[in-house]
């Protein structure tokens, strides 16, 4: 596990810890309660952001295509050292980066689902997750062998302003460019699936995909351009994550929280996505400042089981109706 | 030799249909094993009797979730949680009984069958995807609450264990090992493949292949599928006390998710749903990470690739890792133990085999 000592000089927390702490807020401590709640409550909503973009990016795949894709948290590790590498290497300016690097995913992603999805089809649910695991740890391991180990941060472009909310909490440029990057990605994808004619295709070949292909729905060709879809959204995630924190092969566990934050929210629904984002993101941050950053993935984790005991569809999902 | 070449095999008696030693290549083939894994040490260099080792580890472990998984049916992400409460069972043996290996394996099993039940009552309502899912959620926990422990009876850095036993034998180095570890594997692989010949193991096949009708012709669903849950960590959590007690040392580390998934990795690239399949996929998977390295070091060392690639080798072996699972689940979904069928069959029908394999 990358140890950092850099970044916090005087700890050696794990990147993940920090993650924990920086949610906390930048001025970790001091302050009355109400204003360090307020304070949580702004961090959390901003953490909300980066969560209900995998989460979306998840939902993306999910609905076009009915599998459920364990690898949106590698497509995320690998945007954001993608755009890492483009400002790095050639100089450009980190918005430049990002809408690059979310060409180059959406190439990606269509590259995996024409490589590895589409062979598989007609196989069992269980093949197809256990397959988008394995180009997970394919995707982590190449990052590994070309990045290393080491954590990378990308600029903060938006320079180190705050905006004052009520009760004397903050949120930083970058942390309100998130929030309304991904309010608006969400929206917009809902507006997309809604009335866009290539999203209506989308929910038809996943509804049915031998009723889709008589309709002269070109069902592959949709399934491809929803993984595109799901892996630029997943480097969007992975773009925002970099700037906040930076970004290491662990944090790919940031990727793996979007599963909660989808159940919880409902698989095929966008809407779940946003308020599960919201919810898991609060919850963790409250616990965090609670008990500690070691608590994160247990209320994650532990909030996804007690959702899948009592309403295992999610809030905003379609119950599935099983007839034998 | 006209036993080795008759093609095919028929059985007169139900009896004899479902006997361990059905036909005579059969009886052959396992003296063959037994003899191999008894000649092995003599064979083998001492880097590769420490992957053999390590690979009867696996082969506990990977039969215990082919009999979950390939059995049953129910899909575990929960292995990697599993072997780290066998694991921490053996700590606990040590540090508060003051008890040997002999109290702590079997006492890893028993505790981690305990959870493993416990883990089995959501699989009463889901299937496929949420019961990974809700096992993914029980590993954070299980290892949120090791990690515990952890820091609370033994500090940041894990736990040593003292040098084992047997009798008056110390168990210091790899070939002292090798026996123990092996009729621990010997005695997983027999339980395993007897239980698919038995009554429990037709009914979990029933239950895998679809429950509803397997409740209809009389088959206690909920008891079947604890019960495999059960079995299934029993010989999980001895395969983590046994490597626990082998390597001498126990650090949450060495649980993580990539161990659930290797696990998966065994059972599918071996074959889902046999025994003989489980133990090929636990020696392939342990066994690539080791081949691998010795092959970037047989790459001519001058290139700059070539020592960048020996630098990041530990990527580099979990990405071969990756491969090899996406490979299998494209060209070969049911494994090695297709592959062996279908050079099985090349073989029976020589010299009248048809030129294209009739799927």
């Amino acid at each position: 596990m990358a140890r950092v000592t850099s970044m916090i000089p005087t700890s050696t927390s794990t990147l993940e810890d920090q993650f924990g702490c920086i949610a906390r807020g930048r001025n970790c401590g001091g302050g009355s309660p109400m204003r360090e709640f307020l304070q949580a409550t702004s961090d959390g909503v901003s953490l909300a952001a980066i969560y209900s973009l995998a989460a979306a990016s998840f939902v993306v795949v999910y609905r076009a295509t009915n599998v459920f894709n364990f690898a949106q948290g590698a497509f995320m590790l690998l945007g954001g050292y993608l755009t890492f590498e483009i400002v790095d290497r050639f100089g450009v300016s980190t918005p430049v980066a990002v809408v690059v690097s979310l060409l180059l995913m959406g190439l990606i992603g269509a590259g995996c689902y024409q490589a590895v999805l589409r062979p598989m089809t007609g196989q069992p649910v269980f093949a197809m997750i256990i397959v988008t695991m394995g180009i997970s740890i394919i995707v982590v391991g190449l990052v590994g062998v070309v990045w290393g180990y080491s954590p990378r941060t990308l600029p903060d472009v938006l320079g180190d302003g705050q905006i004052a909310l009520v009760g004397g909490a903050r949120i930083s440029y970058l942390n309100a460019a998130s929030v309304g990057v991904s309010l608006s990605a969400v929206v917009g994808l809902m507006a997309f699936f809604r009335f866009a004619p290539l999203g209506l295709r989308m929910r038809a070949a996943a509804e049915s995909p031998v009723l889709a292909s008589r309709r002269l729905i070109n069902v592959e060709r949709v399934n491809m351009l929803a993984w595109a879809l799901g892996a630029v959204l997943a480097c969007l995630a992975g773009a925002l994550l970099a700037m906040r924190v930076g970004i290491a092969p662990s944090m790919q566990s940031v990727g793996l929280r979007a599963f909660p934050v989808a159940l919880i929210g409902g698989f095929d629904s966008l809407r779940g996505a946003l308020i599960g984002g919201l919810i898991v993101a609060l919850l963790q941050t409250y616990a965090a400042i609670l008990w500690g950053a070691q608590v994160q993935d247990l209320v994650v984790f532990g909030s996804m089981l007690v959702i899948l005991l009592i309403r295992p569809y999610g809030i905003f999902g379609t119950r599935e109706v099983l007839r034998v | 030799m006209r036993v080795l070449t008759r093609s095919g095999s028929a059985p007169a008696t139900y009896q004899r249909s479902a006997s361990a030693f059905r036909t005579p290549a059969r009886s052959l083939s396992i003296s063959a094993a037994v003899l191999l894994v008894a000649v092995l040490p003599q064979l083998l260099s001492p880097t590769n009797l420490g992957i053999a080792n390590l690979a009867s580890i696996a082969i506990v472990g990977a039969v215990a979730l082919n009999m979950l998984t390939g059995m049953a049916g129910q899909v575990s992400l929960g292995q990697a949680a599993f072997l780290a409460i066998g694991a921490y069972t053996a700590v606990f043996t040590t540090v508060t009984l003051h008890a040997n290996m002999f109290v702590g394996v079997p006492l890893a099993g028993i505790s981690s069958a305990v959870v493993g039940m416990i883990i089995g009552v959501p699989s009463l309502r889901f299937r496929g995807f949420y019961l990974a899912l809700t096992t993914l959620g029980l590993h954070f926990i299980a290892l949120y609450v090791l990690q515990k422990y952890q820091v609370h009876a033994g500090g940041l850095a894990g736990f040593v264990l003292p040098v084992q036993h047997i009798g008056s034998r110390e168990l210091l180095d790899d070939s002292d090992w090798y026996y123990p570890l092996a009729l621990c594997a010997v005695i997983a692989i027999v339980f395993s493949f007897n239980v698919s010949r038995s009554r429990v193991g037709r009914a979990w096949v029933a239950v895998r292949d679809r429950d509803v009708a397997a409740a209809i012709i009389g088959v206690n669903v909920t008891r079947y599928k604890l019960l495999a849950f059960a079995t299934s960590s029993f010989f999980a959590g001895c395969a983590g006390a046994l490597a626990a007690y082998y390597r001498g040392n126990v650090s949450i580390e060495s649980f993580s998710l990539d161990v659930a998934i290797a696990y998966v990795a065994m059972i599918i690239v071996g074959g889902l749903g046999s025994t003989a399949g489980a133990v090929m996929g636990a020696i392939l998977i342990t066994g690539l990470p080791f081949w691998l390295g010795n092959l970037v070091n047989s790459l001519p060392p001058g290139w700059p690739v070539v020592s960048h690639l020996a630098l990041s080798i530990y990527a580099l072996q979990s990405a071969a890792f990756g491969v090899v699972i996406v490979i299998f689940l494209i060209y070969e979904p049911r494994g090695l133990i297709a592959v062996w069928a279908r050079v099985k069959t090349w073989l029976l029908l020589w010299p009248f085999q048809r030129a294209e394999s009739e799927e």
